[in-house]
């Protein structure tokens, strides 16, 4: 199924050497709070990995960052840009669902993403539930997205595990206000303590599904 | 583009969100409503302040505090879901001569000759060294003249009042970043002008934390800010004076009372095509400022007869168009064409400008016409480039991280299979650009430029664009790659074998420039030359007090900062209008 028109404009790495074994596939979204790369070393042994490039990846005034983390939108948290949040939701779904990167016809990656890159990450779960095989969302927002944008699709079970940012009252009260949205919508939510990306990401490793 | 078939993202739920549209909207309703409308037979108005300011970019910040200090009540309106605008995500460096950095660093900015550099720039049409104002009309001189002579006093008050305290642009060699036209006889201080907030740590902040500096400001001053608020047209009184305005949000239509002014610091129009296209000197493709910019003041001011000018300006900047047709407010501009190796080359296959000039400079060679051929020649030019720059420059903009995948880059093994790729890629993109093919002769005439340019870089002379020449150059292209031990660290030859790499550019804006005239006090203007009492403007929604000129970094927060400045205070201090 082809996710319409929007012009294909994400970049992204693949850690390790790309192609067979076959793997399942993984897709990090980073942030500019949030550097997944150094956390991913030694995934690629289990996993497809591919880091997502944020758009706007550098501040216009330096030159050559080397990695891929970055802005995905403008704004804060609680009140995102709509329309730049909006516009890379649409790149991410024709990227899962367009088959961007040749991860096969109707593969179902996993997303882990950071900040701002697991608030889309969050989003597009809601949109397409069915085209993935679960989300770990780190320092995540559910953002307030606009109503009636997304169907009202249930999570059926979907796994998910949240992270706050911090210990920080604020933090935890964000993520649990997320975790209670998306096991409203059905999903299967697992609520990690802070810092324990490494425990997240071993799960995901030894391919427990949450 | 958006809501087609298999997705399931509505693009227009987000714009209907982002409050897109409102300048649509108050096209139609530019008339301004009377006071009695308004506010007669007991309809009261909505809320009430001194001072209203519209915008939340760096010059309505500065608009806003300077107003508060001068003693008036002020409040702020964000036509967006979140404050800021475009200066959030620029670099954040406002271009200010004579500034009080450079001189607690010795450093002399002398006012005649600072005046001569701007207005040369400004107005090169009309620029005369020995003529009366420069050559140019007294206005335009005057607002030079108060840029020069309040400039620096602004950014000096922003200190004291604990606002920011402000730090040279670095380059990368840690000296301070170059002006744009270092080489005109007429800069006398060619390294300086552009400065930036400094962060607690001592670092050179962004346009972020040139906003989180205002913001701390301001709400420290208990200036309330009010978030998807639209301007959408003025009130006025019996005897012309601006006393209010009608502003929209998602809920419902707002009344406000202005007992002294409305200062707009709305952006520039690059969000709005009717005027893009209208007014623009050039064709775009896109620009940097945040999607609300939709020129929302052009129709504003013009219901009560403001002068408009300057409208075919903009801050240029070359764009990715791919990142154009993905992204409305577009995430990166093309800053440098980085590579030692590379090169631009137009649909013929030749060079048409010194790819390491900056960006508002090298962006306007996509608006030549060829007259004989009506063709817009450089409408899309295409950054050439071997593995060797690839590697070599990765990361900056707009070449990819080292071994990260774009989908905007194009991969040819050979330099003859590049063409043919760079022409599907064109015919690929036809649904949402013009036809617009390589000439039959590209491949051919490629060679002899890439020739001519190897030539070029073992000679370490460009002899035709003069590549590396202009004294700010290295400030882009940064310190000389590995390997590369030729005369010019600027020019390299491109490699003899593939692979070989292109992406298309266009033409962009980062901030229109066009507007409502001001006079030195920030007063907008009318059709008749007098000033509208109760109006004001600063920043990219009013014709730039720099015109056409881009001095250096930062040419367009400098002046909006400035003015916005001047315009709150001026508005603080005018007499409150008792309520009607």
């Amino acid at each position: 199924m082809s996710a319409g028109g929007a012009h294909p404009a994400l970049g992204y790495r693949e850690l390790g050497a790309p192609g067979a074994p076959p793997r399942p596939p993984l897709l990090a979204l980073a942030s500019s709070d949030f550097d997944l790369e150094p956390q991913l070393a030694g995934l690629e042994h289990r996993f497809r990995v591919l880091l997502l490039a944020a758009p706007r990846r550098a501040n216009p005034r330096r030159f050559g960052l080397p990695s891929l983390t970055g802005d995905w939108y403008l704004g804060d948290d609680e009140a995102p840009d709509p329309l730049g949040f909006g516009l890379c939701l649409e790149q991410l779904e024709r990227f899962v669902v367009d088959d961007a990167a040749g991860l096969g016809p109707g593969a179902r990656p996993l997303l882990l993403g950071a900040g701002q890159g697991a608030a889309l990450a969050l989003a597009l779960a809601c949109c397409w539930p069915e085209r993935l095989a679960g989300v770990v969302a780190i320092a995540a927002a559910l953002p307030p997205l606009p109503e009636g944008m997304l169907a009202e699709r249930p999570l059926a079970g979907l796994p998910i595990s949240l992270a706050p940012a911090s210990s920080a009252v604020e933090d935890r009260a964000r993520a649990a206000r997320a975790a209670a949205a998306l096991r409203a919508r059905g999903a299967r939510v697992r609520e990690l303590e802070p810092g324990s990306i490494e425990q997240a990401l071993a799960d995901l490793a030894c391919g427990a599904r949450c | 583009m958006s809501d087609s078939a298999g997705s399931r993202i509505s693009r227009r739920a987000f714009l209907r969100a982002a409050g897109i549209g409102a300048g649509g909207a108050a096209l139609a309703q530019a008339a301004p409503l009377t006071a009695a409308a308004a506010f007669g037979g007991g309809s009261k108005p909505d809320a009430e302040a001194d001072v209203w300011v519209v915008g939340t970019g760096a010059a309505g910040w500065a608009a806003a505090i300077f107003a508060r200090e001068a003693g008036a009540s002020v409040e702020l309106l964000e036509k967006g879901a979140f404050a800021g605008g475009t200066t959030r995500k620029s670099g954040g460096v406002y271009w200010v001569p004579n500034n009080p950095v450079m001189r607690a660093h010795g450093m002399q900015d002398p006012r005649d000759d600072a005046l001569r550099y701007m207005a040369r720039l400004a107005y090169p049409d009309l620029y005369s060294p020995e003529a009366p104002h420069l050559g140019l009309d007294a206005k335009s001189y005057a607002l030079l003249e108060t840029f020069y002579d309040r400039g620096a006093p602004v950014i000096d008050r922003l200190q004291q009042l604990g606002v920011m305290e402000s730090t040279f642009w670095p380059a990368w060699d840690g000296r301070p970043w170059t002006d744009y036209h270092a080489d005109l006889p007429e800069n006398r201080a060619p390294r300086g002008r552009g400065i930036l907030p400094q962060r607690a740590d001592g670092s050179a902040g962004d346009g972020a934390d040139l906003i989180q500096a205002f913001r701390r400001a301001a709400e420290a001053r208990g200036i309330p800010l009010r978030l998807r608020h639209a301007a959408r047209r003025l009130i006025v009184d019996d005897s012309g004076q601006v006393v209010g305005l009608e502003v929209a949000t998602p809920e419902r239509t707002l009344r406000l009372r202005a007992r002294k002014g409305v200062v707009f610091c709305t952006g520039g129009f690059a969000h709005n095509p009717r005027l893009v296209r209208g007014f623009l000197r050039g064709v775009t493709w896109g620009s940097c400022e945040v999607p609300t910019n939709e020129g929302d003041f052009v129709a504003i001011a013009g219901g009560v007869g403001a002068r408009l000018a300057n409208m075919k300006s903009a801050a240029w900047k070359q764009v990715v168009l791919e990142q154009v047709l993905a992204f409305s407010s577009i995430p990166n501009g093309v800053s440098s064409i980085p590579g030692d190796s590379s090169l631009l080359v137009n649909r013929d296959g030749v060079r048409v400008v010194d790819e390491k000039l900056n960006y508002n400079q090298r962006s306007q060679v996509h608006f030549d016409w060829d007259a004989s051929a009506n063709l817009y020649r450089n409408q899309f030019l295409f950054m050439l480039y071997d593995q060797r720059t690839a590697d070599l420059f990765a990361g900056v903009e707009p070449l990819p991280p080292r071994g990260a995948v774009a989908p905007e880059i194009l991969t040819a093994p050979t330099l003859a299979e590049l063409g043919p790729a760079i022409d599907a890629r064109l015919a690929a993109l036809e649904t949402h650009i013009p036809r617009f093919r390589l000439a039959p002769g590209f491949a051919a005439a490629l060679e002899r430029t890439v020739a001519r340019f190897n030539g070029f870089a073992r000679s370490g002379v460009d002899l035709d664009f003069h590549r590396g020449e202009s004294i700010h150059e290295p400030d882009f292209h940064g310190p000389r790659r590995e390997g590369n031990d030729l005369p010019n660290p600027m020019l390299f030859p491109l490699a003899e074998g593939g692979p070989y790499h292109a992406v298309i550019l266009a033409a962009g804006t980062y901030g229109t420039r066009g507007g409502p005239e001001i006079d030195t006090s920030a007063r907008v203007i009318s059709v008749w030359d007098q000033p509208i009492p109760g109006l004001y403007g600063a920043g990219n929604c009013i014709a730039s007090p720099a015109g056409g000129g881009y001095f250096g970094g930062g040419s367009q927060l400098g002046p909006g900062i400035v003015f916005g400045a001047i315009a709150g205070e001026h508005a603080a201090r005018q007499p409150a209008r008792p309520a009607a």
